[in-house]
């Protein structure tokens, strides 16, 4: 089990180096940094000059070692309209897209699970049918529609909700709705297929044979057994949740690194553009690494696998 | 992966009047959902010719009038005008041209692409797989839409090309995994040496005799990737880095039309239907085919 641990945690620092190199020759090999940043009619004279204070004029080794050497010290590089540390600009942006993915988060988990169960439960009847066609929905409304729909029918035509801010409680609804729709459709499904499995399987019928009640059956043996492949989609749910909430945080005007993300693209700020992609990968590789964690805590099985070398 | 019997689906696909009788055994669900994406794709291809009025042309006494309007100058508008008076049939036409394009040429590049380094994985095994399997797995870990941004943040927007193979290279790592574990259980049943004892060389080997095996599980995929294709594309024009002005994409129509819900909700009404329609049918159809290609899974359990 420790090996397997090890390994885990040596595949984790693998990949933060290949994201680390990965946007460090995006920046440098697909084109220019200087001339992308600065005006088309820029004097050559002046585009050498920053090359060189930048260090852009050295060998592609020595800038990538120096690279490492400063982000190992937190030096992302500075904003290129106010010289600030890109770190920061994005670390002031960082709590409110956490809030936004956290509470998106336990939605998809609330609203997913149950409907999930529900539609398991009673599978092949019209409640099942419903239930997987609002799935299908719901996974196919593409979410800035789904904002749209969401600010013309709560904030324009009921007048229930404001569009835009950020400062209240009830302005979460709209973008965790935007957000976590998908990704509960997606929960939905996959827990119910998952139940299906489950309930077929030979020690149900045990279960069963033994006078358990199907309820008890339902919630303290066939869920626990079902809910263990969910975590992996769990984990890919924070991919999805990331890449949805630049797109949810630009439909409501939500201050948080997605938005900052497409302003900095838009503006071609590359420091903080390669700060919110590290940042962002970072956030992904330690959720993997966590689903990976999480199975070895939950489920026996694995634990017994992977101490005799799987 | 459990899969039929190769002759079986190799006599499937080449039987025209079987995948006849599939669509009009197909559920009026699924048939429906054909119909929405055959009038897509014959509005993509004949857009220039059917739409009413030039896509771009402005009318500033005509603006923000609702469907079925007349405009000042007498012309009918059946989805009504934007902001600048722009008939918006003719721009959802224009605009559906130009998503299907980006759709199907990308799907289809990321396909081919992924497939093929699939099989270079799985032909030179060795320190070639393992560099493509650990590429395979770091983009698996990574959401795409940010690998995107970060190369239109250097790039630039406004180069079609560029977005349109950048669009499409989403889910590659899928097509990779799919071609490269299918073919190394190609190899395994045999046939694949066998015609290559025969004298086949590698290109005729893959091609003639693995690529139609593994054919069923490819169109699979390309029918999940479709859509979501369709939904990268539009979410990045909507946010203003994917398609630019004049050209215009579904996405491009409902960002405009955000800023006008309050007095004129078709602007962004039309195009998002449009979008949730056509993804829906995707959906839909793709599960359907799922089921008639590949006999051993069933959505029923």
């Amino acid at each position: 089990m420790t090996g397997f641990v090890i390994r885990k945690l040596l595949r984790t620092l693998f990949t933060l180096f290949l994201v680390v190199t990965f946007v460090f020759f995006v920046l440098r090999l697909t084109g220019d940094p200087v001339s992308a940043m600065m005006p088309d009619d820029t004097d050559p004279a002046i585009l050498d000059e920053l090359r060189k204070q930048w260090g852009l004029d050295r060998p592609l080794g020595v800038q990538y070692l120096e690279y490492w050497f400063n982000l190992l010290q937190g030096d992302f590089g500075n904003a290129y309209r106010d010289g600030r540390p890109a770190i920061e600009i994005v670390a002031e942006r960082v709590p409110a897209t956490l809030k936004l993915t956290l509470t998106a988060f336990a939605f998809i988990v609330i609203a997913g699970f149950p409907l999930g169960i529900f539609a398991a439960v009673n599978r092949g009847t019209a409640i099942d049918r419903a239930i997987m066609t609002i799935s299908v929905t719901g996974f196919s409304l593409p979410n800035f529609f789904l904002g749209i729909l969401l600010i013309f029918l709560l904030s324009v035509t009921l007048r229930l909700l404001p569009a835009y801010g950020s400062d209240h409680w009830y302005n979460l609804i709209m973008p965790v709705i935007t957000l976590g729709t998908a990704g509960a459709a997606v929960i939905a499904r996959f827990v119910r297929s998952s139940m299906l499995e489950v309930l077929n399987a030979p020690y149900i019928r045990a279960c069963r044979a033994r006078g358990m009640t199907e309820r008890a059956i339902i919630w303290t043996v066939a869920l626990p057994n079902a809910a263990i492949p969910t975590i992996t989609i769990m984990g890919f749910m924070v991919g999805t949740l990331i890449g949805g909430s630049i797109v949810t945080e630009t439909v409501f005007a939500w201050p948080g690194i997605g938005r900052l993300l497409i302003d900095a693209v838009t503006a071609r700020e590359l420091a903080v553009v390669q700060t919110v992609v590290m940042i962002t990968a970072a956030s992904m590789v330690f959720a993997n690494l966590a689903v990976d964690l999480l199975y070895l805590v939950i489920d026996p099985r694995r634990r017994y696998a992977s101490g005799t070398g799987e | 992966m459990a899969y039929a019997d190769p002759s079986e689906a190799f006599e499937r696909r080449s039987s025209t009047q079987v995948a006849i009788a599939h669509v009009i055994a197909s559920p009026v669900i699924v048939k429906m959902a054909m119909l929405w994406l055959i009038m897509i794709l014959f509005i993509a291809v004949t857009a220039r010719w059917i739409m009413p009025y030039d896509y771009q042309q402005t009318a500033l006494l005509s603006r923000l009038l609702p469907p079925g309007a007349t405009g000042a100058s007498g012309d009918f508008h059946l989805l009504g005008t934007d902001h600048l008076g722009r008939d918006l049939l003719s721009r959802l036409f224009s605009s559906i041209q130009l998503t299907m394009l980006v759709a199907v040429f990308g799907t289809f590049f990321g396909a081919v692409v992924g497939s093929c380094i699939g099989f270079v994985a799985a032909r030179f095994r060795g320190w070639v797989d393992d560099v493509i399997m650990v590429l395979v797995d770091f983009q698996a870990s990574m959401p795409f839409v940010i690998i995107a941004l970060s190369v239109i943040a250097v790039m630039g927007t406004g180069n079609m090309l560029l977005f349109i193979l950048l669009v499409g290279f989403q889910g590659w790592e899928r097509y990779a995994r799919i071609s490269r574990g299918m073919t190394l259980s190609a190899v395994n049943h045999g046939y694949a040496a066998a015609i290559r004892l025969l004298g086949a060389g590698t290109f005729r080997v893959y091609l003639r005799h693995i690529l139609p095996n593994i054919l069923a599980a490819l169109v699979v995929q390309v029918s999940i990737n479709f859509p979501e294709t369709v939904i990268l594309e539009t979410s990045m024009s909507f946010l203003g880095v994917g398609i630019q002005p004049p050209n215009t994409s579904l996405g491009n129509l409902l960002s405009y039309g955000r800023d006008y819900l309050l007095n004129a909700w078709w602007i962004a009404g039309v195009p998002g239907c449009a979008i949730f329609f056509t993804t829906l049918s995707m959906s839909i159809v793709g599960d359907w085919l799922r089921d008639v290609l590949d006999p051993t899974t069933s959505s029923g359990t």
